[in-house]
């Protein structure tokens, strides 16, 4: 190929069918002696940290949950800190899949699969947070209302019984919409399948997919769908989760602004994830010309956009603290700027406020290292955003007989850096094996391109 | 416009004027007798009233940054909604002379039995209210003007059109955050300190979607209106951008469901006396009847109609479910507002009817001197570049 030349389409024009299934399958079709080095290299980082965490939940179920750092008044610490970071990260994944779907926007395509992997690896990962912090995690199917012998009934008013319904409503609907997308394109790896145990392998998976006209209509119908399904997922989720802390009384968590606010919190962290995933992606498969500087330049806007309203947020917060005039609302506010912890509140706005500013302009958003670097620290600041809302809260909240402080552990840290080897290990395979573009959409992009002329391709 | 358009709107100018003046002049006299029920119901139509114009910020802030051609179709009655904000800055005048009998927190009375009231005296007192009122102004009719004399140069000047039209692109991104700070402390500052003691994080953002949906609805039926004799209009509003348009309607329907049970859900599961009283008054008669109302009429109802693709592509379908949107917006600025004044026997006051009508028709006659003195569809944005050619012939 000439040499290439960064774009701000959608794709870079000129592509043909047969040459995107080559670009896209090339990678999963190779032999697997002939799997670049830096994928072993990658998978022999991952897998020791999955290990770690295997380790790590092996620890906690013989010894309990006196592992972690939690105390009175900290009952709720970095189990559900690192839950709710994982669980925003999906966001970006819903909101790309489904909402630019009903959008229509052309952008999605290119990085959709991927951005649905990455949902469906991260609700992995935060998914389990709750149920292993429940104590007895092996009869975490007791949040179920099922009939039963020992008179056991949820409390539907706990708002812990809403994350059983919202997380699991959210992990089967995003592997659906994931799955059934990958169908057609495991249809083609079929067809293009050299030995037979590839050929069998891709044949189970897509089910028996023809591509008919009339399996070509359904699955639109299907895919339709499924994104006005999700739709209202990206909303709900995550406003559910903010639920878990506003109807408790608790001062600093109890604002009225927390659901929305959660909600451009999860999409803000998420987009960071998509950039942090896409940019070595599109650099180590050579998918310059299909991930193009229009997908990453974009996530950089929905990264800005939602980051403004997540500060939107904040400052609402400290107002409103402020002015319902209730000593403990105003006290809690107050440590939280300038108590013990308020480290984590300045580091939190450096991060998350002052980092995401050079994406007002052009050139930073078109610069693949700035924006990786961002991303890295705005994913460091939705963290510590959780912390200082979970934690720093409980530490100080009505009767200073009854303050404490906190202290991770090792296990803390342990389970957390662990869920990356897990999250990592699964994104490797999953672009080892699977088609991480999807194919069949990028094809119907390339049609639409060919026959509509040259003309910019925004809306 | 043509002739037998202006023809037909200004005869609903000269109507809604007539009704504005007559409704200003009957409310006066109510003024003399029951002074305080005068200044209730001045600052719920006024409310209600300025939010129609400025609910035209998100709205054309949204079609710069993002629209297609349905944002060069709806651009010219936001910027005409958002002209009349002057007039509604004179109209601000007797909220400030009559705050006495609006706003608890000025009597020292109260603030010595309600020391969290009392604790935040910083921000809510005479003075602060009139300068951060003063200011809202002005950054608000800054916005408008820089919109709409940017919008008339581009009308003039065909050559520069795409630079003008980037430059009120990029403009908008500031304009917003602007926007959503000043409203957030606008509505706290008008609507919230009614109840001095109680507070909520999203009623900022409730205002705002009120202003939204009221906003959109008023520039549809505007549309559908004006395209029974423009001809223009008529073909740019397509049975698709039609479609677009009530989408949009439904999905700020939405959010302002979902604003309202997020703050239901917290304050009642919180239920402490500092803010459960706001639901205290409204979970019991009569305003119970009205938040079922709103519930299965405003919301539910509304929705079920709206999710029909058939409703929203058709005009007089679309129109009347606007309409509809309209009125259960004002009934709900109504239940927002009127609970905090704590009225004794019937809530309803012949005077909420007068003020309604009298800013209402001043208001909607300003509206239309504003959507006259321009041409009514921006003809150079280059949006509709090739759409207003092709649609003229075809």
């Amino acid at each position: 190929m000439a040499k290439f030349k960064e774009t701000t389409r959608v794709i870079v024009p000129g592509q043909t069918y047969a040459g995107i299934d080559d670009v896209i399958a090339e990678p999963i079709e190779r032999d697997l002696f002939k799997t670049p080095r830096w994928w072993w290299i990658a998978l022999s980082i991952a897998l020791p940290i999955a290990g770690l965490w295997v380790f790590s939940v092996f620890w906690l179920i013989t010894h309990g949950i006196g592992i972690f750092g939690n105390n009175q008044p900290v009952a709720w610490a970095y189990p559900i800190v690192n839950f709710v970071w994982w669980i925003g990260i999906g966001h970006a994944g819903t909101l790309i899949s489904a909402v630019l779907l009903l959008f229509r926007q052309q952008w999605r395509t290119s990085i959709n699969r991927a951005a649905e992997a990455m949902t469906l690896f991260a609700v992995v990962n935060a998914g389990l947070y709750p149920i292993l912090h429940l104590g007895r995690p092996w009869v975490f199917y007791w949040l179920f209302p099922y009939p039963n012998t020992q008179g056991l009934w949820p409390q539907f008013r706990s708002p812990l019984d809403w994350d059983l319904f919202a997380i699991g409503t959210y992990a089967s609907v995003s592997a659906l919409f994931w799955y059934i997308g990958l169908i057609p394109d495991f249809a083609s790896l079929r067809d293009r399948a050299k030995g037979s145990f590839m050929q069998w392998f891709y044949g189970l998976l897509s089910l028996g997919w023809t591509g008919s006209a009339k399996a070509w209509q359904r699955y639109g119908r299907a895919y339709l769908i499924l994104g006005a399904v999700s739709f209202p997922l990206v909303l709900s989720v995550h406003s559910t989760i903010a639920l878990d802390f506003s109807v408790a009384q608790l001062p600093g968590w109890n604002n009225t602004i927390l659901p929305p606010y959660f909600v451009a919190g999860a999409v803000f962290a998420g987009f960071a994830f998509v950039l942090i995933l896409m940019i070595p992606l599109r650099k180590a498969y050579g998918l310059k010309h299909v991930i193009t500087m229009n997908h990453l330049e974009n996530s950089a806007k929905m990264m800005l956009a939602t980051g403004m309203i997540v500060l939107y947020g904040y400052a609402l917060e400290l107002f409103m603290g402020w002015y319902s005039g209730v000593e403990f609302e105003r006290y809690t506010y107050w440590s939280r700027v300038f108590g013990d912890h308020g480290w984590a509140f300045w580091l939190l706005i450096f991060f998350n406020g002052l980092m995401i500013q050079p994406l007002w302009f052009k050139s930073v958003r078109t610069n693949t290292k700035w924006l990786f670097f961002i991303a890295v620290m705005v994913s460091i600041g939705m963290w510590l955003e959780r912390f200082v809302i979970v934690i720093v809260s409980l530490t100080t909240d009505f009767m200073p007989s009854s303050w404490g402080d906190f202290h991770a552990t090792f296990w803390d840290r342990s389970l957390y850096f662990g869920t990356f080897g897990v999250f990592f290990t699964l994104w490797l395979l999953f672009i080892r094996l699977f088609p991480a573009i999807a194919s069949s959409e990028m094809k119907e992009l390339v049609h639409h391109d060919n026959s509509h002329g040259h003309s910019e391709v925004h809306s | 416009m043509n002739s037998a358009s202006i023809s037909s709107i200004n005869r609903i100018q000269l109507i809604a004027l007539i009704i504005g003046i007559v409704g200003l002049l009957a409310a006066a006299l109510g003024a003399f007798n029951d002074t305080t029920s005068f200044m209730q119901a001045y600052l719920l139509a006024y409310l209600f009233w300025i939010g129609l114009s400025l609910g035209g910020f998100p709205l054309l802030l949204t079609q710069h940054i993002a629209g297609g051609s349905w944002g060069a179709t709806i651009r010219r009655p936001l910027e005409a909604a958002m002209m009349v904000l002057p007039v509604m800055a004179l109209l601000f005048v007797p909220i400030v002379l009559g705050m006495s009998h609006l706003y608890p927190w000025l009597s020292s009375d109260y603030l010595a039995i309600h020391p969290t009231v009392a604790a935040k005296a910083e921000y809510l007192n005479q003075t602060w209210f009139i300068i951060r009122a003063i200011i809202y102004f002005v950054l608000w009719i800054l916005g408008a003007w820089f919109f709409v004399k940017t919008g008339s140069q581009q009308d003039s000047d065909k050559k520069n059109a795409k630079k003008l039209q980037l430059r009120m692109g990029k403009s908008s991104v500031p304009w917003f955050i602007i926007y959503f700070v000043t409203m957030t402390l606008a509505s706290v500052d008008w609507g919230m300190s009614i109840t001095p003691v109680w507070y909520s994080g999203i009623y900022g953002t409730m205002f705002i979607t009120i202003q939204t949906i009221s906003t959109l609805s008023l520039v549809i039926i505007s549309l559908i209106y004006i395209a029974k004799t423009e001809g223009l209009i008529d073909k740019l509003l397509t049975t698709k951008r039609l479609q677009d348009l009530g989408n949009f309607l439904m999905a700020y329907i939405i959010f302002w469901a979902y604003v309202n049970f997020a703050q239901l859900i917290i304050i009642w599961s919180n239920n402490i006396t500092e803010t459960n009283t706001w639901y205290l008054v409204r979970f019991e008669e009569p305003w119970r009847s009205v938040s079922l109302f709103l519930l299965f009429f405003g919301f539910f109802a509304t929705l079920a109609i709206l999710i029909s693709r058939w409703v929203k592509r058709k005009r007089s379908a679309l129109g009347i479910v606007s309409i509809w949107a309209f009125f259960v917006q004002l009934l709900f600025t109504f239940y927002v507002i009127i609970p905090a004044f704590e009225r004794i026997g019937f809530v309803f006051h012949w005077l909420d009817l007068a003020l309604f009508l009298g800013i209402g028709g001043i208001w909607v006659a300003s509206y239309i001197f504003q959507l006259k003195s321009r041409p009514i569809v921006p003809i150079n944005d280059p949006r509709l570049e090739g759409i207003i050619e092709v649609e003229n012939h075809g």
